[in-house]
């Protein structure tokens, strides 16, 4: 059975396995401090609250010495979880690092579970629901820059955000309860056309956070890219230069690679899967083999294509099938670049002539020089981030429960802004923007109803 | 002190060697309704007041009803209270608010002439079986573990019970401000009610402090009113109970007039012997109904504030100035009346003052208004921190239902929020801390669309006539309503008009006008077109009453919205249902905050839902709560499967 119990000491690995010359180890609960000192040369006290204490890591027998480290003890409640809690600052070595977890886990810590630790600050009140969520994504973040999307979340940026959209809904639903509640006398006391200009406004607030989600989401789980293209055109080689290592093998034997590469980088701050492919033969066969359909789900479970060709060389039939396949099963689904390799090696005369409509997709690269190359790159942030490029200080929203609250908002907001077109009644108008109200209340936690009379009370003269 | 009349003239002995079932503390709006409900269900009742002439008396503005409170006394005539009727006797001056907006915020209306009131309400509780009105005050009570035994009067006389209504309202401890001067007062000429707060201290309860004001009373001869805007009665006047067949009283206008900067000025004049601004009253006075010095200094800006000159009565001279509820000095009060239109030469019969009393904070009662700490033993109206004669009477209803029911040994009568304004006033007062007095607004209501005035019958009449308040003959009425509309739906989904039936109009009614013949329901939806000119085209026989024609229309108009809400109640239920063990302790879930966790302990929610609802508890406290309860849940479910 899984143990999930808050009882216990829990202990992991806090920094990404394999990455960085530090890894943090981190240990949670009420026995980390005496469990620490069984292994540590030195004996921490509750005193040393928050020292960082230099000193050596041993076995639990004492028999060897596995690293030299810096511990630090935060005593509860004043650490991340809420607990008592340790972390040994050791050398990244993942030998070491298991070693020091199993000791740990040999005088009785149990290896936490995923996201646990957050779950502790969350249940201790170290953090409120949308921090929380924020650092689960942090775990998970690969990149600066969905790290940078995440801290900001941390700070309370989301919430101060949909904070202020949800201000300028209860005036506006306060200027409609009023007229309801306490104006005996049947005249209208707020602006229609005002309050329709204020909602418009906000729809338009709503409208450019949701759209960073589509941003957002790919910064925060990262983005799969698929390499595709006749056997020897250059894939793998394009793979090496774009990961910037010599990751698949490449040789001028066509059908080098027998099967799928995958490798993690970074274009622009989007966390990239690439994945390279066995030459378009026989993806083509796989496509008769498999159907058509089967092989579409396979290019549409990725975010990007990159179609490559061979700039120097008279396009084949298989080139041709495959543009055919391009044209008219791939495009509109799934974003794709035209990628022509060797560029180094020269243009082909009638090579442009069978990418006839896909032009604006082309770009000339040479995996060899690395020419274009910045270019390509370039285009590959274009083509997924649209036209809505990011700007560095904003506001992202990564995170799925909250586009979903921000879409149902938006929803009733435009049911408002129709409905207040349309001459709908009051009571329902005023439905619709309680329930814009109470989605965003979702995100942040909070409960409308007496937050709405509490506006009315402190901003408007009513009672007789 | 106080005399001991008993008022149906037996001997006071006989009184008061007799054991009753319930005594109900208190004459006032909630007072009447617990006893009534008491007696009428069988029970043994004694009304113990300080005194049987002021029974039923309106302590402030003679009106029942209004926005939101409307709803509550139709709510309250459906289970079969008295308030309805009561108004529909006396009522002078009817009118339906909010008729502009939607059948939802509608809400009826009345003044009351206010020594009517009060004697149709002595009449009924004189004339009740079961019911004895004994003049005295309730100054404690003997419990014995945990359960109430006896009322204690006038310090020293037992009065056995079984269950024991507090309906005090705002005499504990009352005190009356007029500018710098102070007095002990319950209301305008009545002493307070002492030592019982003391008593229920002592037992444990905690006890704070509110305020509450009124304004001046002028004589109406006193008052020019040429030249000041009239307000007309609708004609013919709504009524309130659905028993009530029509209004026979003659009705009364009332007049509008507006506040000039000069009496602003006089108002401000008089702030530094205002008991309010000079930090004398530390109780907190309700911001909805702030008093005209309030006014003036919180919005300054503002150029003139609406006033109702309201008549009292029909035989009496007294108007009440509403919207002018002060606590400033007399000299003062009379010129700052003096300088407001058609009031240049008023003259004051009865000063407007404040109010200070002893309330009890409502999380020490249950849904059934019965205290967590002491069984038999009821909190009902001002006590717990309301304001309003309906707000009251909906408590004294329900406080004497209960105490009923569970001598009874039935099953209590709860109301859920989804069903009755009374469910949302009562589920407010537990789980949210009052800070000032508590009155009904619609949007306290989430689910405001499906509780209208006028389907208040549908709603609640089943439950008034299960727990034996209400005539069989008057839920067949409602039954016989539920039929009409029923077949009316149905008629309306059959029918399509013609072009040539329904293209005049359209034409009259602004409407686009259709080409071919186009269902009946589906034309209702057009909100510019009223639902009799439809049915009177498409040869629907009319006849129907207007609350049957509202009910349809509505329905029909806002078919997708009252989809929503459902689902949204079915959603609420869902959560309301997932019920904390009464044994649940929440000091073994550590991850609490401490406020929540008191707030908890305070309250003892019966639900997860209402555990939601409590003020002060956060959201991720509720987070926290259901995975606690979940492995609660297993912990029992382990434990028996071991044992069993
Ligand atoms: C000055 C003033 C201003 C108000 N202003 C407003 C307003 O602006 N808006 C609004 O909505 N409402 C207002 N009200 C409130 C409204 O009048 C009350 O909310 C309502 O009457 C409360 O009903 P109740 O039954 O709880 O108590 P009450 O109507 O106050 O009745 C209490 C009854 O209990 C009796 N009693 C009290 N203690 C004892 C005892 N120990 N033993 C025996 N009998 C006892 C009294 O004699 C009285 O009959 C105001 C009230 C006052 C006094
Ligand atoms: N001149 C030149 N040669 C290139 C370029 N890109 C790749 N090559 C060469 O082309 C040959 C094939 O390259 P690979 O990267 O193995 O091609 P691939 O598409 O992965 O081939 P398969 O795995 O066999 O399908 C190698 O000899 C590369 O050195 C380029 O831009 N310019
Ligand atoms: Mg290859």
């Amino acid at each position: 059975m899984k143990r999930f119990d808050s009882e216990d000491t829990i202990v992991a690995l806090s920094t990404p396995y394999g990455k960085g010359a530090i890894a943090v180890v981190r240990m949670s609960g009420s026995q980390s401090l005496s469990l620490v000192n069984r292994l540590f040369s030195r004996q921490l006290k509750k005193q040393d609250h928050r020292r960082a204490v230099p000193g050596e890591i041993w076995t639990a027998s004492r028999r060897q010495m596995l690293d030299e480290c810096v511990t630090t003890f935060f005593q509860g409640p004043q650490s991340y979880t809420g607990e008592d809690l340790v972390e040994i600052s050791c050398h990244g070595n993942p030998v070491i690092i298991d070693q020091i977890i199993q000791e740990l886990i040999q005088l009785g810590a149990r290896v936490a579970q995923p996201g646990e630790f957050t779950q502790r600050a969350f249940l201790n009140h170290k953090m409120d629901l949308s921090q929380a969520e924020a650092v689960a994504a942090v775990i998970e973040a690969k990149t600066r820059r969905g790290l940078a999307c995440s801290l900001r979340q941390l700070e309370g940026g989301i919430s101060q955000t949909i904070g202020s959209i949800r201000d300028e809904l209860i005036q506006l639903a306060s200027l409609l309860e009023i007229n309801l509640d306490f104006n005996e006398d049947d005249i209208q006391v707020y602006e229609k056309k005002a309050v329709e200009t204020r909602a418009l406004n906000l729809l338009e607030q709503i409208d450019h956070l949701l759209h960073t989600y589509d941003y957002g989401r790919l910064y925060q789980e990262g983005v799969k890219l698929l390499l595709l293209g006749k056997p020897n055109v250059g894939k793998s080689s394009l793979l090496n230069m774009l990961a910037q290592k010599d990751r698949a093998l490449v040789s001028d034997v066509p059908g080098t690679t027998r099967d799928y590469i995958e490798e993690f980088i970074q274009i622009e701050g989007f966390p990239i899967q690439i994945v390279d492919t066995a030459g378009i033969r026989e993806t083509l066969d796989m496509i008769e083999d498999m159907g058509v359909k089967r092989a579409l789900t396979h290019i549409e479970s990725s975010d990007l294509v990159l179609a490559i060709f061979e700039s120097h060389r008279q396009l084949d039939r298989d080139d041709c099938r495959f543009i055919e396949y391009l044209k008219s099963n791939v495009k509109g689904k799934v974003p794709f670049i035209v990628v022509l390799n060797k560029q180094d090696l020269g243009r082909d005369a009638g090579v442009l002539e069978h990418l006839h409509g896909l032009e604006t997709l082309l770009v000339e690269v040479s995996a060899k020089t690395g020419a274009n190359l910045p270019e390509l790159k370039d285009r590959i942030k274009q083509t997924l981030l649209g036209d809505s490029a990011a700007e560095q200080e904003e506001i992202v929203i990564t995170n799925a429960r909250h586009k979903e609250a921000l879409d149902l908002s938006r929803k009733a907001l435009q049911k408002f802004v129709t409905g207040i077109q349309s001459g709908v009644d009051e009571v329902i108008l005023a439905s619709e923007l309680r329930s814009a109200l109470d989605y965003l209340g979702e995100i942040v936690g909070e409960i409308s109803s007496e937050d709405l009379l509490n506006h009315i009370f402190g901003q408007f003269c009513i009672g007789k | 002190m106080y005399r001991e009349v008993d008022v149906s003239r037996e001997t006071q002995e006989v009184v008061l060697n007799r054991a009753y079932d319930i005594v109900i503390a208190g004459g006032g709006h909630a007072g009447i309704e617990a006893a009534l409900a008491a007696a009428r269900l069988g029970m043994r009742t004694a009304l113990v007041t300080l005194r049987h002439d002021t029974i039923g008396k309106m302590s402030c503005n003679p009106a029942i009803g209004g926005l939101a409170k409307g709803h509550l006394v139709r709510e309250i005539d459906a289970l079969g209270g008295e308030m309805a009727k009561l108004t529909d006797a006396v009522g002078i001056h009817f009118k339906m608010l909010n008729k502009s907006k939607g059948p939802a915020v509608w809400s009826p209306r009345a003044q009351a002439d206010r020594l009517a009131y009060a004697r149709a309400a002595q009449r009924v509780i004189l004339d009740q079986n079961n019911l004895k009105v004994i003049e005295a005050s309730v100054t404690g009570l003997q419990v014995i573990n945990g359960q109430v035994q006896a009322a204690v009067l006038n310090g020293n006389e037992v009065l056995p019970c079984r269950a024991l209504i507090l309906t005090c309202g705002t005499f504990l401890n009352g005190k009356i401000y007029i500018g710098l001067n102070t007095f002990a007062s319950g209301r305008a000429g009545e002493l307070p009610a002492r030592g019982l707060t003391e008593a229920l201290v002592d037992l444990g309860f905690v006890a704070g402090r509110l305020k509450t004001g009124t304004p001046p009373r002028i004589h109406r001869d006193s008052v020019d009113f040429t030249g000041l805007e009239e307000q007309k009665p609708d004609n013919p006047a709504v009524p309130f109970s659905f028993q009530t067949k029509g209004i026979s009283r003659s009705q009364v206008s009332c007049f509008i007039t507006y506040t000039r900067p000069e009496t602003h000025e006089l108002l401000k004049s008089g702030l530094d012997r205002s008991p309010m601004y000079t930090g004398m009253i530390h109780g907190t006075g309700p911001r909805y109904c702030p008093s005209i010095e309030d006014k003036v200094v919180r919005f300054a800006d503002k150029e003139r504030h609406q006033l109702f000159l309201e008549p009292e009565g029909i035989n009496h001279p007294e108007i009440y100035v509403n919207g002018f509820a002060t606590s400033l000095p007399e000299d003062i009060q009379l010129k700052a009346l003096r300088s407001v239109p058609g009031m240049e030469k008023a003259q004051i019969i009865r000063l407007g003052y404040a109010v200070e009393y002893d309330f009890f904070p409502s999380y020490q009662v249950q849904h059934t208004l019965e205290t967590h700490d002491i069984g038999g033993l009821y909190f009902a109206g001002q006590i717990n921190g309301t304001s309003g004669y309906e707000e009251a009477a909906a408590q004294g209803l329900m406080a004497g239902i209960n105490a009923a029911l569970k001598l009874r040994q039935q099953d209590p009568l709860i109301l859920d929020r989804s069903e009755a304004y009374i469910g949302v006033l009562i589920d407010d007062l537990i789980n949210k801390t009052i800070m000032e007095p508590y009155r009904m607004f619609t949007s306290r209501a989430e689910f405001r669309l499906l509780l209208r005035h006028d389907n208040a019958d549908l709603r609640l009449m089943d439950h008034g006539h299960r727990i034996g308040l209400l005539p069989g003959e008057v839920l067949e009425k409602m039954q016989l309503k539920q039929q009409r509309i029923n077949s009316l739906l149905e008629k309306t989904a059959k029918i399509n008009l013609s072009p040539v039936q329904f293209n005049p109009l359209a034409a009259e009614h602004k409407s686009t006008p259709i080409s071919q013949s186009t269902p009946l329901r589906q034309l209702m939806r057009r909100p510019e077109i009223p639902l009799q000119a439809l049915l009177e085209a498409g040869g629907v026989s009319n006849g129907y009453h207007d609350d049957e024609l509202v009910h349809v229309e509505f329905i029909t108009k806002y078919e997708g919205y009252l989809k929503r809400q459902k689902e949204l109640v079915a959603k609420f239920k869902k959560i309301e249902e997932r019920p904390i063990p009464a044994d649940f302790d929440y000091r073994s879930v550590p991850s609490l905050s401490n406020e929540s966790r008191e707030k908890l302990l305070q309250v003892r929610p019966a639900s997860l839902g209402q555990a939601s609802r409590i003020s002060g508890v956060r959201h991720s406290d509720i987070t926290v709560l259901m995975i606690f309860l979940e492995k609660y849940a297993r912990q029992k479910s382990d434990v028996s499967r071991e044992t069993s």
